[in-house]
């Protein structure tokens, strides 16, 4: 294998390892939700500092390699990929620590309802987080696609949660807090959502050369 | 380039052309069609057609003897293959360039001059008409103002980057459509390659350039079009572009990424 090939499989590597960081810090942040747990979310924290070391190291690494063999074809579009997953992944942190915020906003007072609306959202999302990866991993388009389509059940369910958490806090003005807690983590679940699926997009124009985007 | 890359007409069609050195089969059922006034690249490893293709656009292959073809290269709408087309007067609008600059050892302003006297088509025009078409050809490829001073001086003294814009001016006064070049710059050093290929960008739109190089980068910075043949076929054309970021064949993409040949 070549020198080049070889430095390719490292930064793929690379970008794989933070977005199991950004994974964890998304599914971290829900659990800070769900288990009412303050702990969890200094552990979101130390993630971000994580992948903004990973940004800074995967984008010098891909200027360099476009720079040093002035790669072609699929070499180039894997790098130009990279640069934007990366863009990506570290949005996604981003969001999952404000997530952290909003839970913290939501623990300062006690439970309302069961939240299963969001608690659903959460799941898909974090599922097409997991899949966008794999999907990048395995360089599959076809399972790049499927996770784009899990995108419309994400943005249903946001838009259930918002009709809801609105309803519920008109009728109680002591709410307010809470309701605009939720509100702004299901929006920053929706985004982290939407990174997902750019990030399968990315993948289908590594592998295919074809830009999916803004065709719905 | 103002007209899209689609819409142009083709300059040159090749249909299911074939040609053989004695039993060798160099090219195989070439059908290709190249658009006028743009640059097009030819590429691909050594011995994979490239130059014999080249070649064949304006008949040089026959100079060597040994020589078969079939099928048809028309150069806008006439087959040069036609048993009633003149040589000269193909070669008057199909000119080539060669690898190393190949001035004549004659004057510089001769060598501009020389194409129009062997086709007795200086004739009949003023000496002041000649010069003034010595000045334009020489203007049209940036070497007027290093040799105006010295038009009568032998081209040979010229560097290897003012030779070969002379032959490309060479061909100027017998307006051609069509600008072969074969590796025009691998005898030029970096600052002779950057000469020639800003003069290739200023000759695009108003002559077919079909260029054979080896650089790969070369290829990327100057054509428009690029044609990428393996072991004697044509395995892929299209906009350069393409070729390079997002290419249909996987022998294409080995090749443009450095994996074959």
């Amino acid at each position: 294998m070549r020198r080049f090939e070889l430095e390719l499989d490292a930064l793929k590597a690379q970008i794989l390892e933070m977005g199991v960081v950004a994974e964890r810090m998304v599914a971290r942040a829900s659990e800070a939700l769900v288990k009412r747990d303050r702990a969890i979310v200094a552990d979101v924290l130390e993630g971000e500092e994580t992948l903004d070391r990973f940004q800074v190291e995967i984008d010098g690494e891909a200027v360099r390699l476009i720079t040093v063999y002035t790669p072609t074809a699929k070499d180039l579009r894997f790098l130009l990929m990279v640069v934007r997953i990366n863009t990506e992944l570290e949005r996604i942190g981003d969001q999952a620590v404000n997530n952290c915020e909003y839970v913290e906003m939501f623990l300062s007072d006690p439970p309302a309802r069961p939240l299963h609306d969001l608690s659903r959202m959460t799941d898909v999302t974090c599922e097409m987080v997991h899949g966008a990866l794999a999907a990048f991993a395995a360089e599959d388009v076809d399972m790049a696609r499927r996770v784009v389509a899990l995108d419309d059940q994400v943005d249903e369910l946001y838009r259930q949660t918002f009709k809801d958490l609105l309803a519920e806090g008109a009728d109680d003005p002591d709410m307010v807090k809470r309701t605009m807690s939720l509100v702004l983590l299901a929006r920053s679940i929706e985004r982290i959502a939407d990174h997902a699926e750019n990030i399968c997009e990315e993948v289908v124009f590594l592998v295919k050369g074809e830009d999916i985007r803004h065709q719905a | 380039m103002k007209e899209p890359l689609a819409v142009r007409r083709p300059c040159i069609s090749a249909h299911d052309l074939c040609l053989w050195y004695g039993d060798f089969q160099a090219l195989k059922h070439v059908s290709v069609d190249i658009k006028e006034g743009i640059i097009t690249g030819l590429i691909g490893p050594s011995g994979c057609g490239k130059t014999t293709f080249l070649r064949s656009l304006n008949r040089l292959n026959e100079r060597y003897g040994n020589v078969r073809t079939t099928g048809t290269i028309e150069v806008l709408g006439k087959n040069i293959y036609d048993p009633d087309v003149s040589l000269g007067e193909l070669r008057k609008s199909v000119g080539m360039v060669f690898q190393r600059p190949n001035p004549l050892p004659v004057s510089i302003h001769e060598n501009v001059l020389f194409g129009l006297r062997v086709h007795d088509a200086a004739s009949g025009q003023s000496r002041r008409e000649l010069d003034s078409l010595v000045e334009s050809s020489l203007r049209e490829v940036a070497l007027w103002d290093d040799v105006k001073d010295g038009l009568h001086r032998k081209a040979t003294t010229l560097t290897l980057e003012q030779q070969q814009k002379l032959c490309i001016a060479r061909l100027l006064p017998l307006k051609p459509s069509v600008i072969l070049m074969d590796e025009p710059c691998s005898a030029l050093d970096a600052e002779g390659t950057g000469a020639i290929e800003r003069l290739m960008d200023t000759l695009r739109g108003r002559y077919t350039i079909v260029i054979v190089t080896h650089n790969m980068a070369q290829a990327r910075r100057t054509s428009d079009e690029c044609i990428f043949m393996l072991l004697g076929e044509l395995i892929e054309h299209g906009p350069t572009v393409d070729m390079f970021l997002k290419p249909n064949r996987a022998e294409t993409e080995m090749y443009v990424e450095g994996r074959y040949g």
